[in-house]
């Protein structure tokens, strides 16, 4: 067991407050948590974005963050994947303590996750396949067959089990979100994060990704999503959590 | 079929991005090389033209011919002497009516005496060393006097002095021009990638899995442009070897200069395609995604 899940660990028993001062969740048991931020800030440079946030998310959840453009959502899941520095309060996401982690853990927390980018983020010089095998390459997948394996099955689940030999830009920008998802999907994380994954889509393929975000949670696996299309929700209810004013509301 | 025609465009892109990297650090290090040939060969040059400097050693008029090869046997196993060549008083008399135009004999009578034509090595062309072996000269017998240009030979040894100090000074300048191009060239093919570097960093890829690909495609592109570089300066020098004109100038008799010559800029080639790599890649994985857009 590493160091931040030990102290995720020790922190059991824990009662995590949101901004108005609630208890949102009482907790028996921490493990079950993959997402635990409390009263953390999320700064943009030197500009404070979000004020006092505070939420859990158990496994198997799926969780939406919903504000307006600009509100913060962004900066929230780069806070939980590393890109933005946790600077105070507690921040912690699969088993890592982001305010006590080294910047070479960054790497090891990310390939701990599956992050969804609303740009894509997909390497443009080599073909979808190649991009899901670099991703099984630097999360140690070491057995090539069982590399190219995996790839066909999170292919499959996405729905381009016949796309594999394709280039990213010969990609519609729905079948670019489904690689990167099955990118995500590559080393079965804890816990999805996706930044506007629909962003740029039509609904009927907007619903068919919300859609598969839910299969994946039946699976285990939380997700929680950054988005501003309440259509979708409505369709595809779940927890919602609000960004309103610089502040976290549920 | 209009993706395959930007797949098709896109690795066109990708493959003369590669070829201008590979030619432009062929070209730096072709002049690697030659500024390499130019101080190998400098010594030579400067030996070359001091060499010329030459002592007039007058002889005595009434010197026999017995006398006369016995000087030439003592001065040709002089160290300090690198030929000598014997004026009769004939020659000299007649050299001299040439040059005037006119026979001066008329006017001051038959004054040239026979005299030897000294030429130095190039290490004894100092002046202290010059004013020994001037002292050393009028000490033997039969020599009447012994006469070279003291200023020219000061003027030779200062030019040849500020010449070395002006060359050493344009290979350190054009060395770091060198430098700065390849590292500029490199440092623009690495900027084209670096959004790959920042989703590379953004998906978890440890730092050495981002480097890797960068490093091994840097190394194998200085290996390239390394050989075409000496492929080059072996074509430059066969083709001055084939220049008698050009013996003076460029010393063939010393190939493991050249050896050495074409070692270096073979790592050369390696090492500053790598550190450029290296430094540049650093750089893009250590700035801020905002900064990538500035």
């Amino acid at each position: 067991m590493s160091n931040a899940e030990q102290t995720l660990e020790q922190s059991s028993n824990a009662s995590v407050e949101n901004t108005e001062g609630k208890s949102v969740i009482d907790t028996p048991n921490a493990e079950d948590f993959i997402i635990h931020i409390d009263k953390a800030n999320v700064y943009q440079g030197k500009n404070l974005i979000l004020n006092q946030v505070s939420f859990t998310i158990k496994a198997g959840e799926l969780v939406y963050i919903v504000g307006k453009t600009g509100s913060g959502k962004s900066n929230l899941l780069k806070l939980l994947y590393g890109d933005v520095p946790a600077v105070d309060g507690t921040v912690k996401i699969a088993g890592f303590d982001l305010r006590n982690i080294k910047s070479k853990n960054i790497q090891k927390l990310r390939r701990n996750l599956g992050i969804v980018f609303q740009d894509f983020q997909l390497l443009q010089d080599r073909s979808v396949y190649d991009n899901l095998n670099f991703i099984a390459k630097v999360t140690d997948w070491k057995d090539k067959n069982a590399r190219k394996q995996r790839i066909e099955e999170v292919l499959a689940l996405v729905g381009l089990a016949t796309k594999g030999y394709k280039m990213p830009h010969q990609l519609s920008g729905g079948e670019q979100q489904r690689v990167c998802i099955a990118r995500a999907l590559m080393n079965n994380p804890k816990i999805i994060l996706a930044d506007e994954p629909t962003g740029n889509l039509d609904p009927e393929t907007s619903y068919d990704i919300f859609s598969l975000f839910r299969d994946i949670t039946q699976k285990g696996t939380s997700v929680l999503i950054a988005t501003h299309d309440y259509l979708i929700i409505n369709q595809i209810p779940s927890r919602v959590i609000k960004i309103e004013n610089g502040k976290v509301l549920e | 079929m209009a993706a395959i025609q930007i797949e098709k465009i896109a690795k066109h892109r990708l493959a003369s991005s590669v070829l201008s990297t590979i030619i432009s650090v062929t070209l730096v290090l072709f002049i690697v090389g030659l500024l390499g040939i130019v101080l190998i060969n400098a010594k030579r040059i400067a030996d070359n033209v001091r060499e010329n400097i030459g002592f007039e050693v007058m002889l005595m008029p009434d010197i026999t011919e017995g006398q006369v090869s016995y000087i030439q046997q003592t001065l040709e196993k002089k160290p300090y002497v690198k030929s000598v060549k014997y004026v009769s008083k004939e020659q000299a008399t007649q050299e001299t009516i040439d040059l005037l135009g006119h026979d001066f004999r008329d006017i001051v009578g038959d004054v040239i005496p026979p005299s030897f034509q000294l030429k130095i090595n190039a290490n004894y062309t100092t002046m202290d060393s010059l004013q020994m072996i001037e002292k050393e000269l009028n000490l033997m017998e039969n020599i009447s006097d012994v006469c070279y240009q003291k200023s020219y030979i000061n003027n030779v040894n200062d030019n040849i002095h500020k010449i070395g100090i002006v060359l050493l000074v344009i290979c350190g300048l054009l060395l770091i021009i060198s430098f700065a191009l390849i590292n500029n060239t490199i440092r623009l093919y690495i900027y084209a990638k670096r959004f790959t570097i920042k989703s590379m960093l953004l998906v978890g890829a440890k730092r050495r899995t981002i480097y890797r690909p960068f490093i091994t495609n840097s190394i194998v592109q200085g290996i390239i442009a390394s050989v075409l570089a000496i492929a080059l300066m072996v074509f430059i020098l066969y083709m001055a070897y084939n220049r008698p004109s050009l013996e003076a100038i460029i010393d063939f008799s010393q190939p493991m200069y050249y050896a050495v010559l074409f070692g270096v800029m073979f790592a050369l080639g390696i090492l500053l395609n790598w550190l450029s790599t290296l430094f540049a890649v650093r750089k893009y994985i250590k700035m801020k995604i905002d900064k990538l857009y500035a």
